[in-house]
């Protein structure tokens, strides 16, 4: 029972007598590690990175607004009979159309930038309006 | 103050103060468990690096529900000290209780009882140093020590009762051999 005692005391002192946690240095190895691992991407490589995101945005946007003119365009120049009228080319793509037919007179075609058939002298004319959705009418066609 | 599973949650989204805390809280324990294993302070440091590295890329492993963490770091320390053991025992002399003594002598006291008791210690079998260490030099309860053994209680008991035989034993030769 006294060896016991006298071995658990003994034990307590080897326990105190040691050392009782690491050096500084492994904070300072791990804190390292820590910050290597974790490196938050620097404050120019942002911008860059958003620079070339806005860019590849812009692109996108340009592109897809240039295809929906030329598919605009396409439709009416292949509509038959209609002539396009010179700059009525909405930005907006041409998803719906009406046609409306109308009686005007040769300087109103021509305010269109239209010139009027030569056998319609003054007389009004007859034609069809291709007008899209947002009201903007693209194309022309002479009734006979 | 945060519990350890806040902190590591943190740690998770890279707070290096989480990081620190956890390591300020633990590291103690884990440095004690490996340097009265090992019976070296370098050892002692590169098991408590080695831990704490594997918890920084491991720390989603942790949950709560597998024991507390001191247990789950003192389990991780427990393997990579017994590797280092394996490791170290290819190029040991004959006696690696002197050889390992020499390290943390000027540590010691210069009494020589306990330079005895401390190279007695370090001659156990690593089940038995393992109970000894948490129960006698760490003071922790037998429940702890199985959990943190991953073992029953009444095995940590037994491995106790015995280690302590085997250090009276040894202790008892030395002081023969000496007078």
């Amino acid at each position: 029972m006294n060896e016991d005692i006298d071995l658990t005391n003994k034990l307590r002192r080897v326990a105190a007598a040691l050392p009782r946690e690491a050096s500084l240095h492994v904070e300072q190895k791990l804190a390292a590690a820590f910050r290597a691992r974790v490196r938050p991407v620097p404050k120019r490589s942002l911008w860059l990175v958003a620079t070339a995101a806005a860019c590849v945005a812009v692109a996108v946007f340009m592109h897809t607004r240039q295809t929906a003119i030329d598919n605009s365009a396409k439709f009416v120049y292949t509509a038959p009979g209609f002539v396009a009228l010179p700059y009525a080319q909405s930005g907006v793509p041409l998803e719906s159309v009406v046609v409306m037919r109308v009686q005007m007179r040769s300087a109103e075609l021509g305010s269109l930038g239209v010139a009027a058939p030569a056998a319609a002298g003054s007389a009004e004319i007859t034609a069809d309006l291709l007008v899209g959705q947002d009201g903007v009418p693209r194309a022309v066609r002479f009734v006979q | 103050m945060q519990t350890d599973s806040e902190l590591l949650r943190l740690v998770g989204q890279g707070r290096e103060e989480s990081f620190l805390a956890l390591y300020r809280r633990h590291q103690g324990p884990v440095f004690r468990f490996a340097l009265h294993m090992s019976g070296r302070v370098e050892t002692a440091e590169e098991v408590v690096q080695e831990v704490f590295l594997s918890l920084l890329s491991h720390s989603h492993r942790f949950t709560e529900t597998n024991g507390n963490l001191q247990g789950y770091l003192i389990g991780m320390a427990r393997n990579i000290v017994r590797a280092h053991l394996r490791q170290a025992s290819r190029f040991l002399p004959e006696n690696p209780a002197a050889a390992t003594e020499t390290a943390i002598v000027d540590s010691l006291t210069k009494e020589q009882d306990l330079r005895d008791l401390h190279s007695a210690i370090l001659s156990l079998p690593a089940n038995y140093r393992e109970a000894v260490v948490l129960c006698d030099l760490e003071g922790l309860d037998y429940e702890r020590a199985a959990n943190h053994l991953d073992c029953p209680v009444g095995t940590v008991r037994s491995r106790l009762y015995r280690a302590r035989a085997l250090l009276t034993a040894k202790l008892k030769k030395r002081i023969r051999c000496s007078a």
